[in-house]
């Protein structure tokens, strides 16, 4: 009952290998993960103007804003989760018609350009064909409502990303009835994740400096109408994260718009992303002005870190997280003098690992699918100054009383472009100074 | 086929406002310790109530998932539900596993209770010594409180059944504190010191106190790090007395009562003078013991605080988003204090998971000085233009949640204080 469309994602480096095809799915008694479903709501709430309507019962809704840390501020209609609230009666009997009258409310009372209907797995229970009550409504309202039509268990949150991709091809990205916009020579689309959020709107500003102009952000804060242009960009930019390379594939071949991955941590890899979006403009003006400005950049830069990150020099930091934030400061962190003792990683896609080993140098180590125990001695034994964590591994360094960098925090820094490069220099330093490391470690008065 | 929908007074439900009967269950039996419970859900189920509870108490929180998947809706669940117990004893070996069946599990009329049994059979002996229980919490009914109590009353079921035949020996100073899940772990270590200055034991199921505080216990492991260890808990059954604390724990200890004559006796939440007085007069008699004079120090403060504060909460409508033991409790103090009105912005707990907004959109919600409740509900309050207090669960981006004491003489007079004050200042300040 897989998906088997999307199971397969010919750019995705996992169908070319035999042993390990697509996405893996949890396992029972394996670490909690997201479901697709929260995939897709993390793609798609981010398009704040739209209204979002989740077919199931109530708790799925502990998947929605609360739970995205990264959220914007302000009021939007998208922070407003519409839930069926469904009960046990609405998945015996059905709930069709619930549906398409709460649908008719919403858009009634908020006036949105567009409502994704999710499904969860209640629909799979109540066997509601949710396309055809969307297209109904569709008919009736005039208005998009879409169908997300991958519930929970039909697989972890990358399943759900892709879907969420795969919905916005079909209808809303290039809808025939957007006027123009006003485009500039050097239009660009960033596609990341919702933990990038944040990060797009760093990138967005390093790049416009720079000279492109970002038109959307997927996955991002962004609008409807915005989407709808969206095929008139010139590129597509992946950052942090592949999960939605079929959406990327998918412009690629029909609207002729070539697609790339990058990544802004670090002078380096910023050097590289802009390379390759130079690389598809072909312009001598523009590569022209993106050297200037990289050139001006990196030796501000290097000045800096000469002089203020001496103590950074030679630290043995540990890096222990979670998908492709296992490579993406790598480079980064060289460049601020730290060597990597040790990557753990869990969750990791096959292109992460060899991004992982371009990276490095020869004395880090590689571990993959490493438990929490056995980092910790890890710990011990290599020395390492530092931890640098994410998600659930966060509480690993904390309860052990080692120094950390937890990326993911509550209100998340973005480490994105030359400045976020320094507010991480800054970050690591002050973690490192913190007489709080010296501090836990005393001992009571009772303890002689 | 015509438009179904009716006159526009439709409710139109968005967002949530409180907690569900799923995560009540999974918060008591972190208060168990090596405890693990296994929910029988997508992966995203587990996936949610982790990320909420850590974010809440800032706490590494033990929940592993049965992730179930399209082929077991088809063929059954059960093979995944054995394969999560085999991986979940082959882990950490926890002592107590707690099975619990979802919205989903209804749906799919998946007989977990049935399925476990079979496997316990066959695997007699990995769970020696080992409490097993199997729970039936849909998000759809009941509320945070209804799955929390569950829980524990099934705690209660599963030793009394498997006591031993020689009754226990009777500790007649020795009580059992059944708190409800609108007491924090500050509260329940506020109350165990009380009940221990009368020179009394206490048993505390669930006891989130030792859990969900922040000890630092080094060794990583995936279970609960604290609370009420099984073999201790078994020693309830020889308690002199049962104290629970809001209704929602009183069918446990009725069954004590009913099961071994053990007395008891509910509170609403002991926040407020008269309640903890009542409190401590209870404690007096039980125990034939003095009040220690800390305490009287503290009912003196208490008794100025509300002198101070009088004229702040005098005529103020409060509005709340809580459980339903929460809300008693706090409407208990509140009119202690002279506050106008107190209600709820939903009509039963149902409504608050699924709330309707048009209560909302009425009085007394719009003409309200202060709003309680969860951060679900902060944005709301803050579209009225409503002052706002985070209170109940879940509570994000404010630290010390855990820690929030509002019980006894000392607790009643710091929640006087932080209601004060932000009735004062129309804003939330720091305490």
């Amino acid at each position: 009952m897989h998906h088997s469309g999307l199971f397969v994602e010919p750019a995705c480096e996992h169908n070319h290998c035999p042993d390990k095809m697509g996405c893996s799915s949890p396992k029972p008694g394996e670490r909690t993960q997201p479901c697709a479903f929260q995939g897709s709501q993390s793609v798609l709430m981010p398009i704040l103007d739209t209204a979002h309507l989740v077919h199931g019962t109530a708790s799925c809704l502990q998947n929605g804003w609360g739970m995205l840390k990264a959220q914007s501020p302000g009021a939007s209609l998208s922070k407003l989760v519409f839930s069926m609230g469904m009960t046990e009666e609405n998945i015996t009997l059905g709930s069709e018609k619930k549906l398409l009258q709460m649908i008719g409310q919403i858009i009634r009372r908020h006036h949105p350009p567009c409502i994704f209907v999710y499904a969860t797995c209640s629909t799979v229970f109540a066997m509601e064909n949710l396309n055809a009550v969307c297209e109904q409504a569709e008919k009736t309202w005039g208005i998009p409502v879409i169908a997300v039509d991958n519930p929970g268990l039909s697989g972890g949150p990358n399943i759900g990303n892709r879907y969420a991709g795969e919905a916005l091809f079909k209808k809303v990205i290039g809808a025939a009835d957007v006027e123009v916009q006003e485009c500039t020579p050097f239009d660009i689309n960033l596609i990341g994740g919702y933990p990038f959020a944040q990060e797009m709107k760093e990138i967005e500003g390093l790049l416009s400096e720079a000279g492109i102009r970002v038109m959307t952000r997927i996955g991002g804060d962004c609008s409807f109408d915005e989407l709808r242009a969206a095929h008139l960009a010139k590129v597509n930019m992946l950052v942090g994260g592949r999960s939605m390379l079929n959406l990327a594939r998918h412009m690629r071949d029909t609207f002729d718009i070539p697609f790339c991955e990058g990544s802004f941590f670090g002078s380096n890899e910023i050097r590289f992303s802009l390379r390759q979006l130079a690389y598809y403009f072909q312009n001598a003006e523009l590569d022209d002005r993106l050297q200037r400005y990289m050139r001006k950049e990196e030796a501000r830069l290097r000045k800096e870190i000469s002089l203020t990150c001496k103590p950074l020099k030679g630290k043995k930091v540990m890096l222990f997280t979670e998908g492709s934030e296992s490579w993406l400061y790598i480079s980064a962190l060289h460049e601020l003098g730290l060597r990597i003792t040790a990557i753990g990683t869990h969750s990791n896609a096959r292109e992460d690992v060899s991004r992982i080993k371009e990276r490095i140098k020869e004395d880090t180590l590689i571990l993959t699918e490493i438990d929490e125990k056995s980092m910790l001695k890890l710990y011990e034994s290599r020395q390492a100054d530092l931890m640098i964590v994410s998600g659930r591994s966060a509480y690993v360094p904390l309860k052990e009383k080692i120094p950390f960098l937890d990326i993911d925090e509550d209100r998340r820094k973005t480490y994105s472009g030359y400045a976020g490069l320094r507010r991480m220099a800054e970050d690591l330093m002050d973690i490192l100074e913190q007489p709080v490391w010296q501090t836990v470690c005393r001992r009571p008065p009772w303890e002689v | 086929m015509s438009i179904p929908f009716r006159s526009s007074d439709e409710p139109l439900p968005d967002n949530l406002l409180l907690g569900n009967q799923t995560i009540g269950g999974v918060l008591a039996l972190q208060g168990i310790y090596r405890s693990l419970p296994l929910l029988h859900g997508g992966s995203g189920c587990a996936e949610a109530i982790r990320t909420v509870m850590s974010r809440h108490f800032r706490e590494p929180v033990s929940i592993q998932n049965i992730s179930i998947q399209d082929a077991d809706v088809i063929l059954g669940g059960n093979n995944a539900v054995c394969e999560a117990l085999q991986h979940a004893i082959a882990g950490d070996n926890p002592d107590v596993i707690a099975i619990i069946g979802t919205s989903l599990t209804v749906a799919a009329r998946e007989d977990l209770e049935e399925i476990t049994k079979r496997y316990l059979d066959e695997n007699l002996q990995a769970f020696e010594d080992k409490l097993l229980l199997t729970l039936s919490l849909p998000d759809g009914e009941g509320s945070m409180e209804s799955g929390y109590a569950q829980v524990v009353q099934s705690v209660i079921e599963e030793i009394l059944r498997s006591r031993p035949k020689a009754l226990p020996k009777k500790h007649r100073n020795r009580i059992n504190l059944l708190p409800g899940p609108h007491l924090t772990p500050g509260d329940v270590m506020e109350l165990k010191e009380i009940i221990a200055s009368f020179g009394m034991e206490v048993i505390v199921l669930p006891d989130l106190s030792s859990s969900l505080t922040g000890h630092l216990l080094t060794g990583h492991t995936s279970l609960s790090r604290g609370g009420v260890p099984l073999d201790y808990l078994k020693e309830m059954l020889g308690s002199g007395f049962t104290v629970a604390v809001g209704r929602c724990m009183e069918p446990s200890a009725k069954l004590l009562r009913k099961e071994l004559n053990i007395p008891y006796r509910v509170f609403q939440g002991i926040t407020g003078l008269q309640e903890t007085d009542e409190f401590f007069q209870f404690l007096l008699e039980l125990s034939g013991n003095e009040v220690q004079v800390k305490y009287r120090w503290q009912r003196q403060f208490l008794l100025d605080c509300m002198l101070d504060t009088c004229s702040t909460f005098r005529g103020k409508r409060i509005v709340a988003a809580l459980e339903a033991d929460h809300l008693r409790s706090l409407s208990q103090w509140l009119s202690e204090v002279g506050v106008k009105s107190f209600e709820p912005v939903f009509s039963s707990p149902l409504s608050a998971q699924i709330h309707d907004r048009r209560i909302l959109e009425q009085e007394p919600v719009q003409a309200a000085d202060l709003w309680v409740g969860s951060s679900y509900s902060e944005s709301m309050a803050e579209e009225w233009g409503i002052p706002f207090i985070p209170f109940g669960f879940p509570v994000f981006n404010r630290f010390g949640s855990s820690f929030q004491v509002s019980v006894g003489y000392r607790g009643t007079a710091e929640l006087l204080n932080y209601f004060g004050n932000v009735l004062l200042n129309g804003r939330e300040i720091i305490r």
